[in-house]
């Protein structure tokens, strides 16, 4: 089920009334919000619920045991078996096709001819977020940084939590699974910040991310047909539609979850006002770079071990992160490309430079274009189809051997969609500058803003031929 | 819990009430324009009296010219045809027409062996230029009838702003256009007709034959209408290249000029002429209905 669709717009109030008729009555208000959050995955494919089932029974049955077990080796086990099951089923999943088509071409290259089958896998949506989440609970325990859930429906709520399941924020045990043991009383000021906050993202994605979409899908799946201006400025158009995608649904869940008195963690904190890439790192999908860092980047020694290992350490989290993506190289050269973008600041120690400061001076407006500009160049290969692909579009922007915007004036139609996803853009911006200069955690609507939000969705939103959410396919 | 669901209630009535505020004056604009064929056929028909008209998708309205075929005939026809449509929009087309006060002595409707053979036909991509008429009977009716009451175009006259959101570029964006040029048309002339270029993709394909089914409901409808208004009804198959069409219903009074010309470079596309192979056809169409 779509965030922006009529299904959830009819589901939303129903399950919203049902959760706060059961008032102060726990258990039921967890039950309640779990059936809902196998109904909204269900929508989607009913037959891969049972592999959120078995990931939760999994990790309930390893985090009861290892919280019971002091014996090392068999707590080693333990968490062994909850992550030979959580990534086994990403690694079948999301994976297999990949390891088998890579193997054929290696030896192919090799001049050894090999035959091998691939499988036709339907990639289950949600379950690089799922399994992350699960996953960081069963490590928790094992550090004892948390106790064992108890509660087999809390805990089962915990997983399948419909606002975050699918596109994340990824949740941590800690901070989320609590929640599910609290009596919960209805919020007003959290439910209005909550309706803002969806409203926002719903401009996000359905104005935004699915204007520029219109443009973006066209030239990238014809990239040599264009100019060079034209390949520029479908890469700026794709840096905004996949932050709009992407920081929009996060704000959607972050909002619903809101209206049942749930707290999310912020995911997106105004990435695009980076001035430098660590910066933006601290800004961007904030739930999977503090995953990596806490249960990757830290046990791996992070930035206090040898130079060598700090630069080991840095591209082992950029290129699993990368991996995380998706099954394909694009994905691993982007993580490489911005380890290589991060690497030098590490390494002269100006990686936790940009903490503070948010006002706009010259310095800060060259360093935060000059960023955008580095990020857009990665986002390149992550968008294209392979990595020929992403190099020629490169190629081609920078040989800057023809001007024309042809695409963009080629019909009425095509000049009103450039006009809508600039001026949507333009929109976002500028309200996001202003949070972000007052030091705001996220952009704050009030009743007016919203309303006018709410009308410029309506008469400027793609509603008729809507893009699906692009993290759902990782 | 109280005050909040107050609050949504009251927002939600607001915003309800200004969008389609804002909804029902982009009807207005649209009603008042000729931009879309619908309010073109609206502004214009009333009180005239034509010898003919043609119906049809964009092989309708690009095949014939009725300003040529007036010129050779001493006609007064009108091309009411609208591009990315099918049988069902050519049926609404005509009620409008009628509706909106014209009259006409012949209908030419255009055909495509795959619209004549759907049997269960659902919206066309250009259904939504009624819109702006939502209010009037027959096109409430048509679109509850062919598409279901909870279409957003039968949704539409009930709450305006669900056709217009959702067709925001096409109904809202235009309502400007309109509003600034209110004689512009949108590629047709004063008299409905269009021409694709001389440029395009010639057609290479090998010659082809088809059995036209006449399965489409809506050729029912449209002969009932023709009927009750005195109406002489023909069916036109309009050129495609290479491809023979044939009919075994004697019924159907059918001007059949599907493999008429065969000169590629008269074609836009296999299924369109451009602006020569129009002029080609017209005139073998206008000596044919000249006898009719």
């Amino acid at each position: 089920m779509l965030f922006n669709s009529i299904s959830f717009l009819i589901f939303l109030p129903i399950v919203f009334a049902l959760f706060w008729l059961a008032n102060k009555k726990l258990q039921l208000q967890n039950l309640i919000v779990l059936i809902a959050s196998y109904v909204f995955y269900a929508w989607w494919d009913w037959r891969f619920l049972g592999l959120i089932i078995a990931s939760t029974l999994v990790d309930y049955a390893v985090g009861i045991n290892l919280e019971k077990t002091t014996a090392k080796s068999r707590r080693k086990v333990l968490v062994a078996m909850s992550l030979l099951f959580n990534l086994g089923l990403l690694g079948f999943f999301k994976y297999y096709n990949f390891f088998v088509e890579s193997f054929i071409e290696a030896f192919e290259t090799a001049g050894i001819s090999l035959e091998a089958s691939t499988l036709q896998i339907i990639l289950p949506v949600g379950i690089s977020f799922y399994t992350f989440q699960t996953l960081s609970y069963t490590l928790d325990v094992y550090k004892r940084e948390i106790s064992a859930s108890k509660n087999l429906l809390s805990f089962a709520t915990y997983v399948a939590f419909f606002p975050q399941l699918v596109a994340g924020p990824i949740e941590r045990a800690a901070q989320l699974l609590p929640q599910f043991s609290l009596p919960k009383k209805f919020d007003y000021q959290l439910a209005k910040s909550g309706i803002y906050l969806m409203i926002w993202g719903l401009f996000k994605k359905v104005v935004v991310a699915d204007n520029c979409a219109f443009f973006v899908n066209q030239i990238f799946d014809n990239p040599v047909q264009e100019s060079s201006v034209t390949l520029l400025l479908g890469a700026v158009l794709f840096a905004f539609q996949i932050y709009g995608d992407f920081s929009g649904y996060s704000d959607i869940a972050i909002g619903v979850a809101r209206l049942f008195g749930f707290k999310l963690m912020t995911n997106f904190s105004y990435p695009y006002f980076s001035r430098d890439i660590a910066e933006f790192w601290r800004r961007w999908h904030i739930s999977l770079s503090t995953w990596f860092r806490d249960y990757l980047y830290i046990p791996l020694g992070g930035s206090r071990a040898t130079k060598l290992k700090q630069v080991r350490n840095v591209f082992i989290i950029f290129l699993v992160s990368g991996f995380w993506h998706g099954a394909n190289w694009t994905f691993v050269v982007w993580g490489g490309i911005h380890a290589l973008l991060f690497l030098p600041l590490l390494l002269v120690k100006a990686n936790r430079k940009n903490l503070e400061g948010n006002h706009l001076n010259l310095k800060n407006i060259s360093s935060i274009i000059f960023t955008f500009l580095l990020v857009t160049f990665a986002w390149v290969f992550f968008r294209a189809a392979n990595l020929g692909e992403a190099w020629q579009y490169i190629v081609e922007i920078l040989k800057m051997d023809d001007l024309s915007m042809n695409l963009f004036l080629k019909s009425n139609k095509y000049m009103l969609f450039f006009g809508v996803s600039l001026f949507s853009i333009l929109v976002l911006l500028l309200t996001e500058y202003t949070a972000f200069a007052n030091n705001k955690k996220e952009v704050q609507l009030n009743k007016w803003k919203s309303f006018i939000v709410v009308i410029l969705i309506l008469f400027l939103g793609v509603f008729k031929n809507p893009s699906d959410f692009i993290y759902f396919q990782f | 819990m109280k005050k909040f669901l107050k609050q949504i209630t009251i927002y939600g009535l607001l915003v309800l009430l200004i969008l389609n505020g804002i909804s029902l004056v982009v009807f207005y604009i649209h009603q008042k324009s000729k931009l879309y064929k619908p309010s073109f056929i609206s502004n214009t028909v009333e009180n005239q009296n034509y010898d003919y008209i043609i119906l049809g998708s964009s092989m309708g309205l690009t095949s014939i010219d009725t300003k040529l075929v007036d010129q050779m005939n001493s006609t007064s026809g009108l091309n009411a045809s609208m591009d990315d449509t099918s049988l069902g929009t050519h049926y609404l087309m005509l009620k409008h027409f009628l509706e909106s006060g014209g009259s006409t002595d012949k209908v030419f409707v255009t055909i495509s062996p795959r619209d004549v053979a759907n049997k269960n036909p659902k919206e066309s991509t250009n259904d939504y230029r009624f819109l702006p008429y939502i209010y009037r009977d027959y096109v409430h009716k048509h679109f509850n009838e062919k598409l279901g009451p909870t279409h957003y175009l039968s949704l539409s006259y009930w709450q305006p702003f669900v056709g217009v959101s959702y067709y925001n570029l096409e109904m809202a964006a235009s309502s400007a256009q309109a509003l600034i040029q209110p004689n512009k048309r949108n590629r047709f002339d004063d008299k409905g007709n269009y021409s694709y270029p001389i440029t395009g993709n010639p057609p290479k394909n090998e010659l082809d034959e088809i059995t036209l089914a006449w399965e489409n409901p809506y050729l029912v409808k449209i002969e009932s209408l023709a009927k009750e208004n005195n109406i002489d009804l023909f069916y036109y198959q309009a050129p495609i290249y290479n491809l023979k069409v044939i009919t075994l219903d004697p019924k159907k009074n059918l001007i059949n000029h599907a493999n008429k010309i065969n000169d590629p470079s008269l074609f836009y596309d296999k299924i369109h002429v451009n602006a020569l192979g129009r002029e080609e056809i017209t005139k073998i169409f206008a000596n044919e209905i000249s006898l009719e």
